[in-house]
């Protein structure tokens, strides 16, 4: 493999797809420097300085916001960030710690739990672990806030031990009863009235200071002995965080899915092992895991390099950066435009619901066990979905602008005919079709009038709809 | 179980009704279903089709079946209730909200039955959740399959699944039709096939593009392609074979229904569609609003059952209306009412034993200012599965409902 190609491969899976401008800069980089600017993101300067509250709706003092402008303001956000991996990370625990909207249906709560996954996604992880559990949304989520002394809830204590740390097999159900118990007095409280005013909200987001927060009532927690994975004290929630976060299982477990999710399902026991001795040895940090999983000679085989089916946040947020939406969307943000935060927001909207229709409702995942990622994604209706995204790209208020965008990249390779023009669309798109796929792709290229409709932005519209269209139906291109 | 229902059952589950107002009509009718079945060998007509219309936002159901003779309704409604002398009666008590003179035609030919105070325990509030318990079909749990997803997989179980056996339209993938392993294509009209594969090349081309060879994982993405193909193609098919005689109103039910009922005429493999209209959130501004949806909605099944009998399938088509909740009993102070919980549920067609199923609303018992529920939705589901449908409910809900004799 190439520098190039390397670097391209670790953009599908560390960041948010190449795009030719990503990967032109992170070529030069080097393999070492791209992981380096990616994985340690925190040097990076992000680039996006939207806040959360331009997309929520006052109504009289007090702010309506909903868990789907949550989603579409992060779908924004996953379009315009310099720190793709820090997105790509925060994805990955909001599908470990599934939290969904259709119960914790206050935007401001899982706006609060995404900043916790955010600002964890590199970090460590019995951190991350401690304060997504503390997080309102998932007190509620799990009804730990239920959760009290003579009466425990144990629908957190179960799914922190068999989702969250060690999986299933590991624990026994008087474990979970026991931490049920350790778990109580857990609970969350607002800072002022029930429903925040838009200052109040503002003010809480500049600050970094959550309105929402989590609050231990002394009356309400057992603190008698409990015995837990053959542990022995009069335990409190956090002490049970201690005692799962260390665990072997949990990390064989955290770091089997983080293989998996970054690079293949096959993961050869003599890699597991390593990484679970990293984890276990570096103190759950995560960024050694993550280069550990960059660094396998594995990572790079060809069983591995494009073979892994995309996900709607690939596909969808991959096509927007690939086409610079994040720019062209930002470009026309004015939040005392009361009308323009509407279209903007319907912008948004739209690529949410595409993502929702190909399966991934982005904020509501089906249950607390996160997505079926893999070939799960597909089937015929989310394929028409993702088919129909050629139009929903080139039609409408932003086609114009995007369509004339790609256009003038095209035009800048100076194309001798259709051919030339399939293969650079295709370069763009981070895609390799087969011969046979292509024949059509040209064609089609041809009746819309060859290099002609480079120069025409009604026609190249309507060009780059039609071989889209086949582009995102042909196999090769679903896979990252 | 439906396929076996005997004649003592389906007569013993009408009786019940049938010994307070034993009105001849549908006595009749009842005798004619009965004799249907026991010539069909007491088996389902396997053509029977299934059509889901989802009213999204709230329908505020006391508006839409109203009930007139209830000071108690006057009271809570000041504003916006519908004076006594505009209400569509229908019987001594309750009648149709005056834009909705179609579905009150249907409803005195007895092709249409009102499922009164229809809802589930513990009532959510939520437009998101209790879409999902109604889509699910489980007030309880989240849950990843929806009823109608789940009887589609039985049926593919049984090997009788074909491209087109059901359909989706919406702009969203609708979570009742998501099954394990049916996967039903969803278009957000008939036009957006139109897009995909209207012009001579674009199937051509579309299948083209799948190309042959990779691994098992594009061999995943190229099968569902295809099924998507073979449907838009059967779909392109009908729609080019079959011009609608009737005329449908330009709005959402208007041209839903009438995509409908261009489907039932073309397919006769599809048994079950979905197709959802919204706009029923009216929180402010209700009369107005609501007055237009109810027309548009009312009109166009009108119509629709109209083609249906002119084209001989009047009998082969039911219609299951739904919204996620009714509204708040007490109007608010926009002209509009909240969230709320029981409301009327509509099932229209030929077979259908019209009129009111149930109670008229009950405002002494309210659920926290709502209508309570009487009439669990899943009885009502599990009816039109097991006896329209030819299903087994039990096994899709995991538990038996008594059955509400809408049929």
């Amino acid at each position: 493999m190439t520098t190039r190609e390397k670097v391209a491969h670790i953009l599908r899976r560390f960041g948010l797809g190449a795009s030719k401008s990503e990967l032109d800069y992170y070529e030069r980089l080097g393999v070492d420097g791209t992981l380096d600017r990616l994985i340690n993101f925190e040097k990076v300067d992000e680039g996006f300085n939207i806040p959360i509250y331009t997309f929520a709706r006052a109504q009289g003092d007090i702010l309506q916001l909903r868990p789907q402008q949550v989603a579409a303001w992060w779908i924004l956000r996953m379009l315009v960030t310099q720190r793709p991996m820090q997105e790509k990370l925060t994805l990955f625990w909001h599908d470990h710690f599934a939290i969904s909207g259709s119960k914790v249906n206050q935007g401001l709560l899982m706006y609060q739990y995404l900043e916790t996954l955010r600002k964890n996604a590199n970090g460590n992880f019995m951190y991350l672990l401690r304060d997504t559990s503390k997080e309102p949304a998932m007190l509620q989520w799990l009804d730990n806030n239920t959760n009290v002394k003579g009466k425990p809830n144990e629908n957190f204590a179960r799914e922190v031990m068999e989702l969250f740390t060690m999986g299933i097999g590991h624990y026994t159900e008087t474990d979970i009863q026991e931490a049920a118990r350790a778990f109580t007095g857990w609970s969350f409280a607002r800072a002022g009235a029930a429903r925040p005013t838009k200052e109040e909200v503002e003010d809480s987001v500049k600050n970094g200071q959550p309105l929402v927060q989590f609050m231990f009532r002394p009356r309400l927690h057992d603190d008698g002995m409990k015995k837990i994975l053959g542990n022995e004290g009069n335990f409190t929630g956090d002490d049970v965080i201690g005692i799962l976060a260390p665990r072997e299982d949990t990390a064989r477990y955290i770091t089997s899915k983080l293989w998996k999710f970054f690079a293949m399902d096959e993961l050869p026991q003599k890699l597991h092992d390593k990484l679970t001795r990293l984890y276990l040895d570096k103190g759950f940090e995560i960024k050694p895991i993550l280069f550990a999983i960059a660094q396998a000679n594995e990572f790079y085989e060809p069983k591995c390099v494009r073979h892994m089916v995309k996900s709607p946040v690939d596909f969808v947020v991959g096509l927007g950066r690939q086409l610079g939406l994040g720019v062209l969307l930002t470009q026309q943000f004015d939040p005392d435009n009361t009308n323009a935060v509407r279209q903007f927001g319907g912008a948004l909207q739209q690529l949410f619901a595409s993502m929702s229709n190909m399966g991934m409702q982005l904020l509501f995942p089906p249950d607390v066990a996160g997505w079926d990622w893999g070939p799960q994604w597909i089937s015929s209706a989310t394929m028409v979905e993702r088919i129909k995204f050629a139009s929903t790209l080139y039609s409408g208020r932003n086609a114009a602008v995007a369509a004339q965008w790609v256009a003038d990249s095209i035009k800048a390779r100076k194309p001798k005919d259709s051919k030339d023009v399939v293969n650079d669309l295709l370069e763009i798109y981070d895609t390799k079709l087969g011969a046979a796929e292509l024949k059509g792709i040209i064609e089609v290229c041809d009746q819309n009038g060859g290099i002609g409709w480079l120069e025409n932005g009604q026609k190249s519209q309507k060009a780059l709809q039609a071989m889209s269209k086949l582009i995102f139906a042909a196999p090769d291109f679903h896979f990252c | 179980m439906a396929d076996n229902l005997t004649r003592r059952d389906f007569l013993r589950s009408g009786a019940i009704i049938a010994v307070g107002i034993a009105s001849p009509p549908w006595l009749a009718k009842i005798a004619r279903a009965d004799v249907l079945m026991q010539a069909k060998g007491n088996k389902i007509d396997p053509d029977n089709v299934l059509v889901v219309c989802q009213l999204s936002g709230g329908n505020d159901g006391l508006n839409t079946v109203v009930p007139w003779a209830d000071a108690a309704y006057y009271a809570a409604r000041p504003v916006i209730g519908i004076k006594e002398a505009d209400v569509l009666k229908l019987n001594d008590s309750l009648g149709f909200h005056p834009s909705m003179t179609g579905a009150a035609e249907l409803f005195k030919a007895n092709k249409l039955a009102v499922v009164q105070n229809v809802g589930y325990p513990n009532p959510n509030r939520s437009h998101f959740r209790s879409m999902e318990i109604w889509q699910t079909a489980n007030p309880d749990n989240v849950e990843t399959y929806g009823w109608l997803g789940k009887y589609l997989d039985t049926q593919m179980q049984k090997g009788s699944a074909n491209p087109v056996m059901a359909l989706n339209f919406g702009r969203q993938a609708n979570l009742a039709m998501k099954g394990k392993v049916a996967s039903v294509p969803c278009f957000a009209s008939l036009a957006d096939v139109n897009s995909l594969v209207g012009n001579m090349d674009d199937e051509r081309m579309l299948r083209e593009v799948q190309g042959m060879g990779g691994d098992a994982d594009a061999e995943t993405v190229r099968k569902a392609n295809l099924t998507a193909l073979d449907a838009m193609s059967e779909l392109k098919k009908a729609m080019s074979s079959y011009q609608s005689k009737f005329t449908y109103g330009n709005d959402q039910f208007g041209q839903g229904f009438k995509q409908v009922a261009q489907l039932i005429a073309t397919l006769p493999k599809t048994r079950v569609i979905y197709f959802s209209a919204g706009g029923f959130d009216t929180h402010s501004n209700q009369p107005t609003q609501q007055a237009n949806l109810l027309k548009g909605f009312s009109d166009g099944l009108k119509t629709f059952m109209d083609e249906m009998q002119a084209i001989g399938k009047a009998n082969k088509v039911t219609v299951l209306v739904f919204s996620e909740f009714g509204r708040r009993v007490n109007e608010n102070a926009s002209q509009g009412t909240d969230h709320g919980a029981a409301a009327p549920m509509f099932v229209a067609g030929g077979l259908v034993k019209g009129g009111f199923h149930g109670d008229k609303p009950d405002f002494q018992n309210l659920d926290r200012g709502d209508i309570a529920w009487k009439i669990d939705f899943r009885q009502v589901y599990a009816t039109a599965i097991d006896r329209w449908m030819g299903g087994d409910s039990a096994s899709i809900f995991g538990r038996k409902f008594d059955h509400v004799d809408v049929f």
